[in-house]
């Protein structure tokens, strides 16, 4: 009952917020314009004065692709940094709107006005900074923990399985952990945002540990909202490649036509990021409210 | 197609099982009356009834046949002409084979695998005759196992100190030791074996030894050799060893080099070479536990079970190498090659049970590299051919070649689009024409079967399967698509979709990473890295060869290879002996394009670099007047004096077809014989020069940059912004990736 009220709740919530969607898709639109205009200075240079273009315009010209990896790669080097810096700029500009996001799910009843969605996202900035920090660390560690102990075990396992079906089965049991563990953490995470929020406050390392303790003790109601709120990303997902896959955008006209869905379609996974955090305040808030086990003890 | 476990054809055999040493003296007992009563007089032409062939005795009757067959050269000829009246009646009834090769280099070997502890207890008899014009005291060996002693061997060093796959425990390293050298009836001479290191001087690899011996062996005159031997099966590093039960026996044995223009070439096994050794007769038994299935060169002739173990006897005539396989976990399935003019070749798959499902496509892959090899270049001249899938821990036994038998490889999950295991099949059983047929000396001069046969891999890809689509792999799992940044096996960009490739272009790419560092005529060992010996062996003369056939034409390339598997087939041909042959056949000398490619490191890039479209009013006019009627007549006084420029970047010289498309829709022909660093064409039009291309039809392969072969004189942006819309997709993609990070 809790995942249906919360997923229900969550879908109004972030419909409410809409035109924080539109914001942060423009942002994001320009981060990655930042990335991607240098490196349409190289594609045009390579492209443009030749025949190349023409067969590039019609569909990938495999063969223009191996001269081009090889012979301009050079002229790339520059776009692995760039992805890391303009990455690294993107993540704390994000750790930085999640105070104004949450805050606006926060209050329901408010209009919410872009000064007061900025003063919020510089309320909770420092506090979720030194969340991120804290839950980086912890990843970290995690990662490494779990890498040892699969050095030890499970890729022991692997290299005495007697099929290969067998060995790519165990790869596969041990990218599932990792990303068992990754989900965890992320929903420790938000949901330690989510608890600063509310509770106004400021002792995030706290904070975390309880998170944690929150998820463990609804493992499996919050995993089961994040699962539907991922299948409902998948859905998304595959609506995309079927409208994607149906065009070949070897004209200006379709050029523009393959523009905007991508765009729609980026507008839509955002909607997803917050409606993550929105099913989660909502599932928060309700469990708050029932006074679960967990928090009575704080 | 059929599937048995652990089956062999159901031949039946009438005489006692081999291994005892009862036996193996009525063996030896057999061979002396049959090689004086029966074969001498025969000479190396036999004639046999069906009956005959399933027994031993037939096999040995045609191994001493055909070891003491060129000794006997001088025999009556009477014999021969009473013999050869007798096959000429009885041909069409009884059928018969002749010697194709000298046949200077038989093998006798009987072998014992231990599989507890990963050795082979062997014991061997040479039969070499020396077929040089020069005496030699000395023979020289290779004991190939020897480079998976440590980490000094030579391999080892040329692998940056280490062996491949990086063995850490004893029993990953391997060696095999000669506990015994005799000759014939003769003295033993164990105590003559020298580790000799030709090639670098590395006294720690121990990869060749030279034996003295009490006197000479003349030219035509053949010696006997026995020896015993040991050999510690090494984990499979490089294409031997074994993982867990599997045993790949490849370069197992003790085994001679060749002795040419009067010295021993016999190299050191290095981490890019393979090999070159004399034709010859093998007759090889294989003793294993009785639940290994075993495959091997050759036809079995045998196969007798004890109460723990099971012997394997194999015979193969006209190879120069014999290469066994056993696994306990193989699933075999037979086959037969069929074709209307060509013989039928029995073939055996030897699968891993988790790629049983693929066995139809690894047995198709073989019967249309068959094919197309047979009706190109002629015959297989076999009647067996084993196609072996070793285990995923033992990938780096896979895509190998030895006669009759070749490994493939596959993977669990295996796309049919994605052409694997077709495409190393198509290619390692090119080998058994271009190695196994034509014995180039693949240490010095790996181009010649590696390219080439790359080069023909290529075309029945083509012709056979049509496009590749190209694929990668995120933990395993195959995803059509190219990558453009990967880390830790996890792509960071990657084109997502089905994108086809002629395979040609896979060479390509590889060839382009490192296009100049050696010559094609490289030594396999004197190579810069792994890398260029790959684009010398492998990529660039696949490239030089498609290159060559788009210039001369593909049923030229075609007769031009046919004729060069006809004369060299059996023989030691070199580089020279190719551009000979393809200088004959094409009736042109070709030696200018050779001595560039071949023997040099230049690289083909010709360019368009610049088009000039100029107005001339008639005032200006300095053509005397040399308008479009037409355009007179509409009053148009106006002339486009047109330039452009063509320059030569790499410093290969070859003509180049130009073709220039004027703004009418008029195209013109030119061909450059690109011997200037450049060159300009200039053009006085009622149009200008829309476009130019420098080969348009791209037929030299090799061009290291065929995106700057052309030039328009408008350009456009439009396949770029195409492709920067994707990019842009992707990195906002990225970016919201790394938004769940926070």
């Amino acid at each position: 009952m809790r995942i249906k009220t919360s997923l229900i709740s969550g879908i109004f919530s972030v419909f409410r917020i809409k035109r924080l969607i539109f914001f942060m898709w423009s942002v994001n639109l320009i981060f990655g314009l930042i990335i991607t205009l240098p490196v349409f200075t190289v594609l045009n240079a390579s492209l443009a004065p030749g025949s190349a273009g023409d067969s590039m315009l019609q569909g990938f010209d495999y063969q223009w692709f191996v001269q081009f990896s090889s012979g301009s790669a050079e002229s790339l080097y520059f776009v692995p940094v760039l992805i890391a810096i303009v990455g690294l700029v993107y993540m704390v500009l994000q750790t930085f709107f999640a105070g104004g996001v949450i805050s606006a799910l926060d209050n329901e009843s408010k209009t919410i006005s872009m000064s007061f969605f900025f003063e919020q996202c510089s309320a909770y900035f420092g506090r979720f900074m030194l969340l991120w920090i804290i839950a980086l660390l912890s990843s970290v560690a995690i990662y490494f923990i779990c890498t040892l102990f699969f050095s030890f075990v499970v890729d022991e396992f692997i290299r005495n399985a007697s099929t290969e079906r067998s060995a790519i089965l165990l790869s596969y049991m041990k990218y599932s952990i990792y990303f068992a563990l990754f989900a965890a953490m992320h929903l420790a995470v938000d949901y330690a945002k989510i608890k600063i929020l509310i509770g106004r406050s400021r002792t995030v390392f706290a904070d975390f540990i309880s998170s944690i303790g929150f998820v463990a003790s609804n493992i499996w109601s919050a995993a089961s909202l994040f699962l539907a709120v991922t299948f409902i990303g998948i859905g998304i997902w595959a609506v995309y490649l079927l409208s994607e896959s149906g065009v070949n955008p070897n004209s200006p006209i379709l050029i523009g036509v393959v523009f905007i869905v991508q765009q729609l379609y980026m507008v839509t996974r955002l909607w997803l990021r917050l409606l993550f955090y929105s099913t989660e305040y909502h599932f928060f808030a309700f469990s708050l409210s029932k006074a679960t086990p967990a928090f009575e003890n704080e | 197609m059929n599937k048995t476990h652990a089956t062999v054809d159901k031949r039946q055999f009438s005489y006692e099982p081999l291994g005892a040493s009862r036996s193996m003296w009525m063996n030896g007992l057999i061979r002396q009356i049959l090689s004086h009563v029966v074969v001498k007089p025969l000479n190396y032409i036999y004639l046999v009834s069906e009956n005959w062939i399933e027994t031993e005795s037939y096999a040995l009757f045609r191994y001493h046949l055909l070891l003491t067959g060129n000794s006997m050269r001088n025999n009556s000829i009477i014999y021969l002409s009473v013999v050869g009246l007798l096959l000429f009646l009885s041909a069409d009834v009884v059928g018969f084979q002749v010697q194709q090769s000298p046949r200077n280099a038989n093998y006798t070997i009987n072998v014992i695998l231990d599989a507890d502890r990963k050795q082979l207890i062997g014991s061997e008899r040479i039969s070499w005759r020396n077929i040089s014009t020069v005496s030699t005291s000395e023979l020289h060996f290779h004991l190939y196992w020897n480079a998976f002693m440590s980490n000094s061997t030579s391999l080892a060093r040329e692998n940056g100190g280490m062996l491949p796959g990086n063995p850490e425990m004893e029993e990953d390293f391997g060696f095999t030791e000669i506990t015994k050298l005799s000759i014939l009836n003769g003295p033993e001479i164990t105590s003559s074996i020298q580790f000799i290191s030709p090639d670098d001087g590395n006294i720690q690899d121990r990869t060749v030894c030279k034996v003295m011996l009490p006197g000479q062996v003349a030219p035509g005159e053949t010696i006997e050799l026995e020896l015993e031997f040991r050999a510690k099966i090494p984990r499979v590093l490089l294409r031997a060893g074994y993982a867990r039960e599997f045993v790949f026996a490849a370069q197992w044995f003790p085994k001679i080099g060749v002795f040419e223009s009067g010295s021993w070439n016999c190299h050191q096994y290095h981490l890019n070479s393979e090999f070159y050794a004399d034709y010859g007769v093998y007759n090889v038994n294989i003793t294993v536990p009785n639940d290994y299935i075993v495959g091997a060169t050759g036809e079995l002739i045998n196969k007798v079970r004890n109460p723990n173990t099971t012997t394997f006897t194999y015979f193969q005539e006209d190879v120069h190498d014999f290469a066994w396989v056993a696994d306990t976990q193989f699933i075999e399935f037979t086959g037969t090659f069929e074709h209307d003019s060509l013989s039928n070749v029995h073939l055996t798959l030897l699968i891993q049970p988790d790629h049983e499902a693929q066995a139809e496509r690894h047995l198709n892959a073989a019967k249309a590299a068959l094919k197309y090899y047979g009706e190109w270049y002629g015959e297989y001249p076999y009647s067996t051919l084993t196609i072996v899938d070793a285990p995923y821990d033992a990938d780096a036994a896979n895509g190998m070649e030895y006669p009759t038998l070749i490994t493939a490889g596959t993977s669990w999950i295996a796309p049919a689009k994605y052409l694997q295991p077709e495409s190393v099949i198509v290619h390692e059983f090119g080998h058994q024409y271009w190695y196994g047929l034509v014995g180039n000396n693949e240490f010095e001069e790996p181009w010649l079967d590696e390219g080439i046969t790359s080069y023909v891999q290529a075309k029945i890809l083509k012709e056979h399967f049509g496009s590749n689509v190209r694929l990668f792999k995120v933990g395993g799992v195959p995803f059509y698509g190219e990558t453009f940044y990967v880390i830790d096996d996890i792509p960071l960009i990657a084109y997502w979709g089905v994108i086809q490739v002629d395979s040609r272009l896979r060479r390509l790419r590889n060839y382009l990473n490192l296009p100049n560092a050696d010559p094609i005529r490289s030594s396999s060992w004197e190579v810069l890295n792994s890398l260029s010996y790959s684009n010398a062996a492998y990529n660039k003369p696949a490239l030089m060869l498609g290159t060559l056939e788009n210039l001369i034409g593909e049923e030229m390339m075609r007769t031009v290879l046919m004729t060069y598997l006809q004369n060299w087939k059996f023989d030691h041909p070199s580089s020279s002996d190719f551009i000979d042959n393809f200088n004959q056949v094409t009736g042109e000398n070709w030696n200018w394009f050779f001595d560039q490619v071949l023997s040099g490191t230049g690289v083909i890039d010709y360019t368009v670099s610049e088009i000039e479209n100029r107005k001339i009013t008639s005032e200006d006019d300095q053509t005397g007047g040399n308008f479009d009627i037409d355009a007179v007549d509409q009053g148009i006084f106006e002339t486009i004096a047109s330039s452009v420029v063509l320059r030569r970047l790499g410093d290969v010289i070859l003509p180049v077809e130009v073709k220039v498309v004027f703004e009418d829709g008029e195209v013109l022909n030119e061909i450059w014989d690109g011997r200037d660093r450049w060159m300009i064409y200039s053009f006085s039009r009622t149009a200008g020069i829309e476009y130019v291309e420098v080969d348009p039809e791209h037929k030299i392969l090799l061009d290291v940059n065929y995106t700057n072969n052309s030039l328009k004189s408008d350009s456009s942006s439009a396949g770029a912004v195409r492709w920067t819309n994707k990019i842009l997709f992707w990195m906002q993609s990225l970016l919201h990736i790394f938004s769940y990070f926070i």
